[in-house]
């Protein structure tokens, strides 16, 4: 049952592990939202450029072009400086955070995140009030 | 299993043969900084993926081989044979890991314990702690750097003292009391309480025995704590560790009801980071929308007028309204899905472009479709019967051209390329040439060449053991290479290439070759030939009788290559699998195994033949050849005949006996002859009239039917005949 007047938000999930994008796929969707997926910051521009998604979900290590610089090509990008960005890591140190939020992201998670704060951000960050 | 552990387990396994594939490369060029990169994100995917599941041991593992990569990396150390040794381990411990936890869902019980050796020995390999200029985490301490921010937030910036206390098992019967113990610490700072190893199940479960450790941080100084732990000075560590300071104020912990609170606060922070002027613009626009966003999720609309007028000001306005925003009420919605969790989907991965492919040929068929209707009613309004055909014709080539396009893109869908088999055998080379002495190069080439998944898995094993069979008897020792005037480094090449549709694979060596005379020998002495037979055949002939159950080559009979069941067991997969294997050897100069295979299973290549009135076919594979023969030229001896073709007598058997059928009546001077390769015995077969190839759809046979072996199964031609495929060994 879609919600007419509110479409599903659409999050864009880019990460170069198929396990990592699966999951997220799986615990967003389950919260209804729409998933698309990107496997590395190339495709990730890509996918940004032709669907303009609600909510970017971005890892940091990736092959061929990090999360840090993809995030940063995009901010330059008239249409995508604005969409909310979360950045996720295995890494837990604050220097870690501070350059992700540098490179424009508006949150940021350790991996593994709890499907409960991954939603609740998702949520928060694409102005989705509790869906019930 | 879930769809999503049954993703981990296919990734798994594919980024610990990445980072395999790597290591090996990295080991032969120790500068090979893309080596190092390569085999260092496939740890880090890994780590990652890992850590998604409830297996601390796995994670931690990985973990220690992404440290021991980043000293590479940096340069700290150098990467050796002992280190490279080390990860492997560590990468067969996690394969073996993947397979377990493919069968069962969990680790081994001494995974814990595993891991804990793995980080030791990669430890040893490095040179012991690297020890960075700032003092560095002593031995066994590594769990204080590994701490979450959160965790080690009361001891930043201070000089601690880090215990690792891990009672002895029986220690309560020597009237300790570990938690109490721990209790007891001073300026306690820390406190984790962990089990020492996996838990067994609750019936074994012995509640005197105690299973736990205990890892603290304590303010106080180390002496003090020396003198708390006196009476257990056997099973605690002590150490001072400087904790760094947090980098920056620590982000409130995201408790799950102040969520939007941080989030607020952190776009407040965001707005205060340096940088350029387009840059700040940026994050100034992205921090707007989150923050509206986070109002109206959480049902604040009417702050947002606030929000507005401060965006219109200078960027500390702005600040101070979202903090103020950050403090104001946050009630977080009670979280419930709104849509019901969707189904677990299982992937198929394809190539984007031959899915593509297949889209628009369908697209192309929905068009040649559309010219059907009009011939219709073209022939309601009665026009011509030529036109008619015309236009039946032009419709049937557009939409047979579409079809077979179509059908090959299909079967594309299902091709992988051979690396999948080669890769492998990287490490099998450098591991089996290790044991044995021999320093042997592998050179691998056409492992793009691609084929059916189906042909891929059966390919696998014969592979294996053709290369390790090689390795094993082919090559010689380097000092009797050396005496042979040959190269040292023995070369072991492992090629594929298409060939008229199907797929070839050639394993050669550059050892000592087969030794056709010991064959023979072999071969009447197990009792597989008599004497007399051993001796009419010719060289190639001999050699086949590798491929004979039972016959080894080698007289030293070594654990690698077993007793010559290897030969018999690659023969039998590569013809499960419709194709043939050969073998050429010069002694002294080298061996060459050439396996044919189809290149997918889907669809078969048949010759086809017609005999006594019906149609039957053989795979193109086991065909080598056709020919008209003359009545004059098949020889008879008793109730056998046979014929000479290419120099060699070949027995000749025919169709219509095989099958008990009537003999032929016709009146005619000579026989049509199917040349066929039965697993190295060449054989020439009357039929009544060759025909064309097609390739076809086989359906098994079933039921009743599937008892008659001799026959392969069943096909229905274009013009609707059906088409038997025989199975000729068994009908033999």
């Amino acid at each position: 049952m879609t919600d007419r007047a509110n479409p599903k938000p659409r999050v864009l999930v880019v990460d170069d592990a198929v396990t990592v994008r699966a999951y997220t796929r799986q615990v967003l969707e389950a919260d209804g939202f729409r998933v698309d997926e990107a496997v590395n910051g190339i495709d990730g521009l890509e996918h940004a450029l032709a669907s303009t998604p609600d909510l970017l979900i971005v890892d940091i290590n990736m092959q061929k072009m990090d999360g840090y610089t993809m995030l940063r090509r995009l901010r330059q990008e008239q249409t995508l400086r604005d969409v909310p960005a979360i950045m996720i890591s295995t890494e837990s140190k604050a220097s870690d955070r501070e350059k992700a939020l540098l490179a424009g992201a508006n949150w940021y998670f350790v991996k593994p995140v709890r499907p409960a704060d991954l939603t609740a951000a998702a949520r928060l960050l694409t102005g989705c009030e509790g869906r019930s | 299993m879930s769809a999503l552990f049954e993703q981990f387990v296919l990734e798994s396994r594919e980024l610990l043969e990445a980072a395999g594939a790597a290591l090996l490369r990295l080991e032969r060029d120790p500068g090979d900084t893309i080596a190092v990169n390569d085999l260092f994100r496939a740890l880090h995917t890994l780590k990652g993926a890992t850590a998604l599941f409830d297996m601390a041991p796995f994670t931690r593992m990985v973990h220690a081989g992404e440290d021991a990569l980043m000293a590479v990396r940096d340069g700290r150390v150098a990467m050796t044979g002992e280190l490279a040794d080390r990860l492997l381990e560590l990468l067969d411990t996690g394969a073996a890991w993947v397979d377990g936890l493919e069968l069962s869902q969990s680790l081994p019980d001494d995974a814990d314990a595993r891991a804990r050796a793995q980080e030791a020995g990669l430890r040893a390999a490095l040179g012991g702690p690297v020890e960075s200029a700032d003092g560095g985490t002593p031995t066994g301490f590594a769990w204080v750097g590994e701490l979450p921010e959160a965790e080690r937030a009361k001891a930043a910036g201070r000089t601690v003292t880090a215990i690792a206390y891990d009672p002895a098992e029986d220690c309560f019967f020597a009237g300790d009391d570990p938690l109490d113990l721990c209790r007891r610490i001073p300026d306690l700072l820390l406190l984790r309480i962990e089990s020492a190893r996996a838990w067994p199940p609750l019936t074994n479960l012995d509640p005197y025995r105690c299973t736990l450790r205990f890892r603290a941080l304590s303010g106080a100084p180390k002496d003090e704590l020396t003198r708390l732990f006196r009476g257990v000075p056997d099973q605690v560590l002590l150490a001072s560790v400087a904790i760094p300071a947090l980098a920056a104020e620590p982000a409130p912990l995201a408790a799950p009801d102040s969520l939007a609170t941080a989030m607020l606060r952190e776009q407040a922070r965001i707005l205060g980071l340096p940088g350029s002027h387009d840059e700040t613009a940026a994050r100034r626009a992205a921090v707007l929308r989150a923050v509206r966003n986070i109002l109206a999720a959480e049902g604040r609309n009417a702050e947002g007028a606030a929000l507005e007028l401060a965006a219109e000001g200078p960027t500390d306005a702005l600040i101070r309204c979202i903090e103020t925003l950050a403090d104001g009420p946050a009630v977080v919605a009670p979280s419930a899905p709104a849509v019901p969790a969707s189904q677990a989907r299982r992937a198929l991965r394809v190539d984007a472009e031959r899915m593509d492919r297949l889209m628009a040929l369908v697209a192309e068929l929905v068009v040649a479709k559309g010219s059907l209707p009009y011939l219709a009613r073209q022939a309601q309004e009665g026009h011509s019967a030529d036109a008619l055909a015309q236009g039946i014709k032009e419709a049937h080539g557009r939409i047979d051209s579409i079809v077979g396009e179509l059908q090959d893109a299909v079967l594309r869908l299902r091709l992988l390329p051979l690396s999948r088999v080669f890769d492998p055998l990287t490490r099998l080379v450098r591991d089996t040439a290790r044991r044995l002495g021999k320093p042997v190069e592998l050179h691998l080439s056409g492992g793009e060449t691609e084929a059916d998944k189906d042909i891929l898995d059966i390919l696998g094993e014969p592979l294996l053991h053709l290369v390790r069979n090689g390795l094993d008897h082919g090559i010689e020792p380097p000092e009797r290479r050396r005496a042979a005037g040959k190269p040292e480094v023995a070369a072991l090449r492992v090629q594929a290439f298409q060939d008229s549709g199907g797929v070839v694979v050639e394993v050669s060596d550059d050892g000592a070759g087969i030794d056709a005379a010991a064959v023979r020998r072999k071969a009447v002495a197990t009792g597989a030939l008599t004497a007399e037979q051993a001796a009419a055949l010719t060289e190639a002939e001999a050699l086949r009788l590798i491929f004979l159950p039972g016959l080894s080559t080698s007289d030293s009979v070594s654990d690698l290559s077993g007793r010559g069941v290897g030969m018999d067991a690659v023969r039998g997969a590569v013809e499960r699998a419709g194709g043939r294997v050969e073998v050429s050897s010069t002694p002294g100069v080298g061996t060459r195994f050439r396996l044919v295979l189809p290149l997918t299973m889907m669809v078969t290549r048949m010759v086809t033949v017609e005999t006594a009135g019906a149609l039957y076919g053989f795979p193109v594979t086991l065909v080598t050849g056709m020919q008209r023969i003359p009545h004059g030229a098949i020889r008879r001896m008793k109730h056998a005949e046979s014929v000479v073709v290419q120099d060699a007598v070949v027995p000749l058997l025919r169709l219509r006996r095989l099958l008990n059928l009537p003999e032929d009546e016709r009146e005619r001077s000579g026989e049509a002859v199917l040349l066929v390769d039965l697993g190295g015995q060449p054989v020439a077969l009357v039929v009544d009239a060759l025909q064309e190839r097609a390739d076809v759809v086989l359906k098994p046979m079933t039921g009743l039917l599937a008892r008659l072996r001799g026959y392969a199964g069943t096909a229905v031609l274009g013009d609707g005949r059906l088409l038997l495929a025989l199975n000729l060994r068994e009908l033999l």
